[in-house]
């Protein structure tokens, strides 16, 4: 239940709220059950019966005189309505227009057209449309087609006389005809290359009584040049629009600038608070200062979810500015979707009533809705922060400007209302209790809608206008076209005279009360994604209210002192004085943390060989009663622990912090990787064993298959995960019936000790689970030269895994099961069609992210020569952000490595590099790092593949530049590695990037996206070759592995066959 | 009739291990469907051969149909809207499949029949006692216009030297438990890849070739994970958005 009573927001004393009061509110909404504040939101979002009357009457009339309007079909509207989203042809458009115009070399911008092009059934589109605009498109488009494809097609084809005359057409006229093809879209949504040209071509509308609120195109800053670049297009834009006439005489219609925060900073987000409040403040208050002084509104635009509070917290103080005081035009963007919406107006206008100055406020539906449900969905948080229906979002929408259009509100908000819906249109002018608002537009889009808007309701417009180059137009174009696109949206629907005007004009208040639910039941809430099994849990660490418990529960362990040791027989063994064993034979190491080597976390005590011995004997006695017991107990006992270990989050990822130098992500990941292993198992385990099934094998013989546990697993886990690889493998082994003994990586041992507590806590047997912790050399040869074990799971380095099976095989027994998870050296592909803000993005993370401690981690990125100085400019730009430093901090990007010894080894690999190559960019460490095992994090370029003999397990990137023609060698260089863990490819080319996905032998591909993060059950993970034996950690068939099948025939009914 | 094993005995070495290595990639790319369809020719053309135990090609036929069950289509794997994933298996490379001398030729068969529906390349020995199996799969072959996967060496000798190449990816054995020892330090020795060992001790029940699950011991898995959202929106969950259930 949220603070908030919504109905509250109209009682006339409402805005007597203490701010801090208003502020409370907004937060606890984030991810608030939907039906119940939507049912909360409905009454007042409905109007009276006069009034819903009389918004049908003239929404009605709106759209009647629209569609009598000869000019209403605007050309774009038209290309929308006909290459709508549920159109292959409108998908490929769109992946076309976003791509084409950015690649620089002619032979990939022809393949990139060639493969978009030649799948596609344009001919269904000619002449659906009765625009012309769109027709010549098609045809344009169809002929293009019709060359790409006639070179595969055979001669009898080819005969035809139009695609013969068109076949002569080269491809570089194709290339030229497609270029056009998109600047032509482009023309339609940009209104100008420059702030100039922009407010020229505005004056046909400016003269119509609109006014303008330009934007500067461009995708969200990733390094201080860019930023600084943006800063200056703002400050140019704001000079040049204060410049003008229109806006000296301050009249209503004067033109505003529109500001995106994310272009603004490189570090804008929740993580760098301190950064955005500072840095960021200092930049915007600069334009403020500017703008004020020429007279030109600012708005803030808004951005993604987890960004609002900062996004409000930096607002207040950009307002609270002297700079700012008095000025009444620096305005803000908030999303009807978000159901903190209502909550963040009643503050804004708290805050306006509080500092005498009204805020121009623009209300617009959202334009991010389907990463909001995506980012949630993937973070396994409890609910999404946005509505999942269309008319949720819509009546809070009609909610929130009832609240805007209230008396209360008039003089401290102005409203700017941004809509393409001619009934939401229609609603808001008889809603409203007083005239001070406008509409806004985008450019480009309701050009007629709005004509008649003006006319019918003498309503003043301003038109959102996006200012730039075609280049910096393609992701907000890709977007427009996204939010547009879609078959239910109003503008395509309100030119289309199939679409009955009666459906339009139902009242979303309507609409909504008709579903069964308010909710979308067809969009499962994030924990629910999984048909058979609980999503893993998790918190979105920048949001205020959910953070704030978590954080508190970690910071109870600030200090604490761990004490560990081996667990035998369910007896924690943590001092010496529990062993009868001589004092010197004892070791107990003391632990110290990665990031500051002068922390003691606590205490492991090693196994002795009586112990070893213990554990042996005990496992192997008790196989027979564990492999016996019902899998559905064993599976339950998986399930409890889930349970536990989402139970105990903050202490796990305290340890995390402390033992494994692990950032809070990282933490809470690792927590939820093991989580989702275990609910994983127990479900696949449960599936495959409850029934016994019958089948006729090959000599006709009907036999009953059951599976049963092999007998004792060893299972070595690596620190880098270590708790979910940890907890991955003994469950697998466990739930299949099989015993274990657990020898964890000598560097985590606390976690491992925790993890093991909880599992008995979860009701495993305690012979069932040994943990002998130590030495890996001393325990690890004991285990796996013992003819007892039956099976071995081991996650480390190749060497390793080969000393390993060398040592199962000296044994005078059958083979052990024998299942590695070793290195890679992985690599990521980049051709000229990727985006290079996406690409950067992903090898940031790929490459950094737990400092390079992953298997899956980045190590050598192969770069088309094409893009490659602007790509490496980026990754130096986004590298001089990265803060490294101690892990608990939300701000620290990447915390320390593991131990010295990994330190030294990465150290001396750096230098070699360095002094043998081209360093491209090093981080540099701060004060903080100096009493930890830190290593800062490094680009380097080389020639070839072949200079890097062995996996460099830290922060370390390999940069390789390439030729287009030299495709095929990359690919051949990275499967002569030997290795094949994982792999990235960056490419909008789909024949491409399928055709190296095919070719190259990896485990793992990523495609357009990071290569690190396998999700259990969603990306089974392990290598081939030199990086594992298989099958893979969380696939359907790695559980088959640790069992054997039995058969008993059927002697009765194989006589029968 | 096959080319090689005329020539396979007197070849070196690292000839047929390049050999079988080529041969693995058409193998291997051609997919699933493809190869079921061969192999399901060879059981076919080695029932009507007189002298080959009915069980043999009974054996072929038992595990392509488990092989059209487990492997033939890649999983589509469930996650966040947005992404595709897809699970699908590959051969791991080359692998040597040998038999002690009058052992089983159903174990054997099993083994091979295997290996090759999971799309690996095979090398074996150059016996009497298979000789007629490869020539029915050279004949299955030729009828689908797809180069024979396997190559020759002259004996068991011959395939026990090519153990410690880190080429062969994989060995299947059919024998008895003290030679399965021996040969399994010999292939722990080496330093590349960890090769994968399967092995039929069990001559009378055949606990091995019974198994149905045998074909996924000759695989490796692949996941493909894609973001659709990059490039021409998540449409699916646009619709959704606007969906009754």
């Amino acid at each position: 239940m949220s603070l908030l009573n919504a109905a509250d927001v109209l009682r006339k004393d409402f805005m007597d709220t203490e701010l801090s009061v208003l502020w409370s509110y907004i937060s606890p909404l984030y991810m608030v059950d939907e039906s119940e504040w939507l049912s909360q939101l409905l009454p007042l979002a409905t109007p009276s019966t006069e009034q819903m009357a009389n918004i049908d009457h003239d929404a009605t009339d709106l759209i009647e005189r629209v569609r009598k309007d000869k000019n209403a079909v605007h050309m774009i509207d038209a290309l929308l309505a006909e290459y709508s989203l549920d159109t292959k042809e409108g998908i490929l458009l769109m992946c076309l227009a976003e791509a084409l115009m950015r690649i620089p070399d002619k032979q990939t911008a022809d393949a990139l057209i060639k493969d978009k092009l030649s799948v596609a059934d344009w001919k269904a589109h000619l002449k659906n449309s009765s625009s012309l605009f769109v027709n010549a498109s098609t045809w344009g488009l169809l002929l293009t087609g019709k060359i790409v494809n006639l070179k595969k097609a055979s001669k009898k084809n080819s005969a035809h006389l139009v695609n013969g005359l068109v076949n002569k057409l080269t491809e570089p006229v194709i290339r030229e005809v497609m270029q056009q093809a998109m600047k032509i879209m482009g023309h339609q949504f940009v209104l100008g290359r420059n702030i100039n040209e922009a407010q020229s071509n505005g004056k046909t509308f400016t003269n119509k009584g609109c006014s303008y609120s330009f934007d500067m195109l461009g995708e969200s800053a990733l390094t201080a040049t860019d930023a600084k670049k943006y800063f200056d297009a703002y400050m140019t834009a704001i000079e040049s629009v204060g410049s003008k006439a229109l806006n000296q005489k301050n009249q209503d219609n004067a033109a505003t600038v529109s500001i995106k925060l994310s272009a603004l900073h490189p570090r804008y987000e929740v993580a760098n608070t301190q950064r955005v409040l500072t840095e960021m403040y200092d930049t915007v208050i600069q334009l403020i200062k500017k703008a004020r002084e020429v007279n030109v509104g600012l708005t803030i635009d808004a951005e993604e979810a987890d960004r609002l509070e900062l996004s409000l917290l930096l607002f207040e103080k950009l307002l609270a500015a002297p700079e700012t005081k008095g000025w009444g035009k620096l305005g803000i963007v908030v999303q009807a979707y978000s159901k903190r919406a209502l909550p963040v107006l009643a503050w804004l206008a708290g805050l306006a009533k509080q500092q005498g100055d009204i805020i121009p406020l623009r209300l617009v539906k959202g334009a991010y809705w389907d990463s909001e449900i995506k980012i949630s969905q993937q973070n396994g948080f409890a609910a999404y922060p946005v509505y999942t229906r269309k008319e949720a979002t819509d009546v809070s929408y009609l909610a929130c400007a009832k609240f805007l259009l209230s008396p209360a509100i008039k003089g401290l908000i102005f409203p700017q209302f941004a809509s393409h819906n001619a009934h939401t249109v229609t609603t808001i002018t008889h809603i409203a209790e007083h005239q001070e608002y406008e509409f806004q537009r985008l450019h480009g889009m309701g050009d007629a809608l709005y004509h008649h808007v003006m006319k019918m309701f003498n309503s003043h417009v301003r038109i959102y206008a996006p200012v730039g180059n075609h280049k910096d137009l393609l992701p907000y174009l890709v977007r427009r076209l996204l939010e547009n696109g879609a078959n239910s949206s109003f503008v395509h629907r309100l030119v289309d005279a199939k679409c009955a005007i009666s459906e339009l004009t139902e009242h979303p208040v309507v609409t909504l009360s008709k579903r069964k639910t308010l909710h979308n039941s067809l969009i499962e809430l994030p924990p629910a994604i999984f048909k058979d099994r609980q999503n893993s849990f998790s918190i979105n660490i920048d949001i205020e209210s959910e953070v704030a418990p978590l954080h508190e529960a970690i910071e109870s362990f600030k200090g604490y002192y761990w004490k560990a040791g081996p667990i035998v027989n369910g007896v924690h063994y943590t001092n010496a004085q529990q062993l009868d064993e001589p004092e010197s034979d004892i070791t107990l190491q003391t632990v110290t943390a990665p990031y500051d080597r002068s922390i003691e976390v606590g205490s492991v005590l090693f196994s002795t060989p009586q112990l070893i011995e213990n554990a042996l004997l005990n496992a192997q006695q008790h196989f027979l009663e564990w492999d016996t017991t019902a899998v559905t107990e064993r599976a339950q006992c998986l399930y409890n622990l889930a349970d536990l270990l989402e139970k105990h989050m903050p202490e796990l990822v305290a340890l995390c912090h402390h033992e494994a130098g692990k950032t809070i992500h990282d933490c809470i990941d690792e927590v939820r990787e093991a989580v989702d292993f275990c609910r994983y198992y127990a479900q696949q385990a449960t599936d495959m064993l409850v029934d016994n099934e019958a089948n006729v094998s090959f000599d006709n013989i009907i036999q009953q298959v059951t599976h049963q546990g092999k007998g004792v697993f060893v299972c070595i886990s690596p620190w880098n995960f270590p708790l979910a690889i940890f907890l991955g493998q003994i469950t697998a082994a466990l739930v299949m019936g099989n015993t274990v003994i657990a020898k964890p990586a000598e560097q985590t041992s606390l976690i491992a000790a925790r993890a093991v507590e909880l599992m008995l806590e979860a009701g495993f047997h305690d012979q069932s689970i040994h943990l002998l912790t130590g030495s890996g050399a001393e325990i690890g040869n004991a285990l796996t030269s013992d003819d007892r074990i039956a099976g071995v799971v081991f996650t480390g380095s190749t060497n390793t895994a080969q000393v390993i099976n060398r040592s199962l095989a000296k044994r005078d027994v059958l083979p052990a099961t024998f299942i590695a998870e070793t290195g890679g050296q992985n690599a990521m592909i980049v051709d000229s069609t990727a985006l290079p803000e996406q690409v950067v993005r992903d090898v940031i993370r790929s490459a950094f992210a737990s400092a390079g401690q992953r298997c899956s981690a980045l190590r050598v990125l192969f770069i088309q020569q094409d893009i490659a100085p602007r790509v490496i400019e980026l990754i130096q730009g986004a590298m001089d952000e990265l803060s490294v430093g101690l892990p608990y901090l939300h701000s620290t990007d990447v915390g320390p490595v593991i131990d010295k010894t990994a330190k030294d080894k990465l150290t001396g690999h750096i230098n070699k590099m360095i002094e043998q190559h081209k360093l491209l960019a090093q981080v540099s460490l701060s004060e903080a790092c100096q009493k930890g095992d830190f290593i800062a994090p490094t680009a380097v370029e080389i020639d070839s593949l072949d200079q890097l003999s062995e996996e460099q397990f830290g922060p370390v990137l390999h940069v390789i530049r390439y030729k287009a023609s030299q495709l095929e060698e990359v690919i051949n260089q990275i499967n002569g590695s030997g290795y094949g863990l994982t792999m990235g490819i960056h490419s909008r080319n789909e024949s491409t990037y399928t055709h190296i996905a095919k070719a190259s032998r990896v485990g793992n591909c990523y495609i357009n996206r990071d290569q690190v993060g396998a999700v259990v059950g969603v990306q089974p993970f392990g290598g081939q070759g030199l990086s594992g034996t298989g099958p893979k950690a969380g696939g359907p068939r790695y559980l088959q592995r640790f069992s054997k099948q039995v058969v008993t025939v059927d002697v009765e009914m194989s006589e029968g066959v | 009739m096959r080319e090689t094993i005329e020539v396979a005995p007197n070849v070196s070495d690292l000839r047929v291990i390049n050999q079988a290595a080529d041969a693995w990639l058409p193998w291997n790319a051609i997919g699933v469907e493809e190869r079921l369809a061969v192999l399901d020719q060879w059981s076919a053309l080695l029932k009507l051969q007189q002298g080959i135990d009915l069980l043999v090609s009974q054996v072929i036929e038992y595990h392509c149909q488990q092989a059209a069950k487990l492997i033939a289509e890649p999983l589509n794997m469930p996650g966040p809207t947005g992404e595709s994933n897809i699970l699908s298996t590959s051969g791991r490379g080359v692998f040597l499949i040998m038999a002690e001398e009058n052992s089983s030729v159903i174990a054997f068969s099993a083994l091979l029949s295997c290996a090759l529906v999971a799309g690996n390349s095979v090398i074996v020995s150059d016996t009497v006692e298979h000789k007629a199996l490869f020539d029915v799969l050279q004949q299955a072959c030729d009828l689908s216009a797809v180069a024979m996967p396997v190559c020759f060496v002259k004996d068991n000798q011959a395939l026990e030297n090519l153990l410690d190449d880190d080429v062969v990816a994989g060995v299947g054995y059919v024998g008895d438990e003290q030679k399965v020892i021996e040969l399994n330090r010999v292939i722990a020795a080496r330093t590349g890849q960890i090769a994968t060992f399967i092995t039929e001790t069990d001559l009378l029940q055949l606990e091995t070739s019974r198994d149905q699950n045998l074909v996924l011991r000759f695989i490796t898995e692949k996941t493909l994970s894609t973001n659709v959202t990059a490039v021409g929106g998540n449409a699916t969950l646009l619709a959704l958005g606007c969906g009754d259930e």
